[in-house]
């Protein structure tokens, strides 16, 4: 989270546009941005995993596994005036590497709100997430900053046994051999090539610079392992 | 509020000003690109803004913006009744959806602002 905000900073300031793919060293909650942090939202197959709070808003997501990306876009970029148009223009390329994968998923198509929305994101229904034969495969939110925006997503691919009432999309099509390291790299590749493509933006792998990096660190030691962060006591 | 009396930023917010107490709220053109908004958090009665200085946050469904104080000064009122319903900031922006009202220490700060018809040439050319 704290280099998704770095990187969020970097193209708010820098002009720098950056693509990221990552998973979690745990099974991990992140909160949405304003997300009451209260134990009775928690089941409790996940209410002893670690926490931490996002950026963006939405429900919260249960990270085991999946991928998860995040994409920062400087207020130069055209799509940065149609933030709604992000998600589709992000989503898209990975509904058409997925296919290409033998992975067939789809935009939901509709939205869905309820009075007291679920906890978790993969309970919430917006027309712009990706489904496979109705169940929530991804879905992404997004912070906006002076004209930048980050977007991050969670593609979820196996069932958690933390959350098993959503079922992951190589377990929905029968495929779970798949979850390895070869196929998680060549996805990302394909997913990099694919969005890169469609929103116009030279490709080119990079690890962050010496400033970002420290900011990271800063930003993960003074707000995101904080309880002050996580719980929102501000 | 008459738009017509209001002054408006290049980040969409807009301002009334009686006295020395500036009347803050965001654009209907703000609200329109920010589509339905689910979370308000307001600057605290009290505290002090900066001009150009993040002093409140919105959520629209699943995307977090910052909302930028157009003008310094002390808080002296927030609408304490978006945080229950933000439907007032998209039925009614210049009304009964405004935000805060700043005491202000710079008036100064309200000369760089637009009137109402530069404020909608500069939507339309941020439209295209």
């Amino acid at each position: 989270m704290a280099i998704d905000e770095t990187l969020l900073e970097s193209a708010a300031t820098e002009n720098r546009c950056t693509l990221r793919w990552y998973q979690w060293d745990q099974p991990t909650i992140s909160l949405g941005y304003f997300q009451k942090n209260v134990s009775e939202d928690a089941d409790e197959s996940w209410k002893y995993l670690a926490r931490v709070r996002r950026l963006s808003g939405g429900g919260a997501i249960l990270h085991h596994h999946e991928l998860t990306y995040s994409f920062a876009l400087p207020g130069s970029h055209p799509l940065a005036k149609l933030p709604p148009e992000l998600y589709v223009a992000i989503h898209q390329p990975i509904i058409d590497v997925l296919a290409a994968h033998g992975l067939p998923v789809q935009f939901r198509g509709v939205s869905f709100r309820s009075e007291s929305e679920p906890f978790l994101c993969f309970g919430r229904g917006d027309e712009r997430d990706l489904i496979y034969q109705g169940q929530k495969i991804l879905g992404s939110a997004q912070r906006r900053r002076r004209g930048a925006i980050v977007q991050h997503g969670s593609l979820l691919l196996l069932t958690s046994e933390h959350a098993p009432d959503f079922p992951g999309l190589l377990n929905l099509t029968g495929q779970t051999d798949r979850f390895q390291e070869t196929f998680l790299k060549n996805l990302t590749v394909d997913f990099s090539n694919a969005i890169s493509q469609a929103l116009e933006f030279p490709l080119e792998s990079q690890i962050l610079t010496d400033e970002e990096l420290a900011q990271s660190e800063s930003l993960e030691k003074e707000k995101y392992s904080t309880d002050e962060w996580t719980s929102r006591k501000k | 509020m008459d738009q017509a009396s209001l002054k408006f930023t290049k980040t969409h917010e807009w301002v009334g000003v009686e006295g020395d107490i500036a009347t803050v709220g965001i654009s209907d053109f703000a609200v329109n690109q920010l589509t339905d908004l689910v979370y308000i958090e307001l600057p605290k009665i009290g505290s002090t803004c900066e001009a150009g200085k993040v002093f409140g946050e919105v959520e629209s469904v699943k995307a977090v913006s910052d909302l930028y104080a157009p003008v310094s000064g002390e808080i002296v009122e927030a609408n304490e009744a978006l945080v229950d319903d933000q439907s007032p900031l998209s039925d009614d922006p210049f009304g009964a959806g405004w935000i805060t009202k700043v005491k202000m220490s710079n008036p100064a700060e309200l000369d760089q602002f637009m009137n109402a018809d530069d404020y909608k040439k500069f939507c339309e050319s941020e439209a295209h």
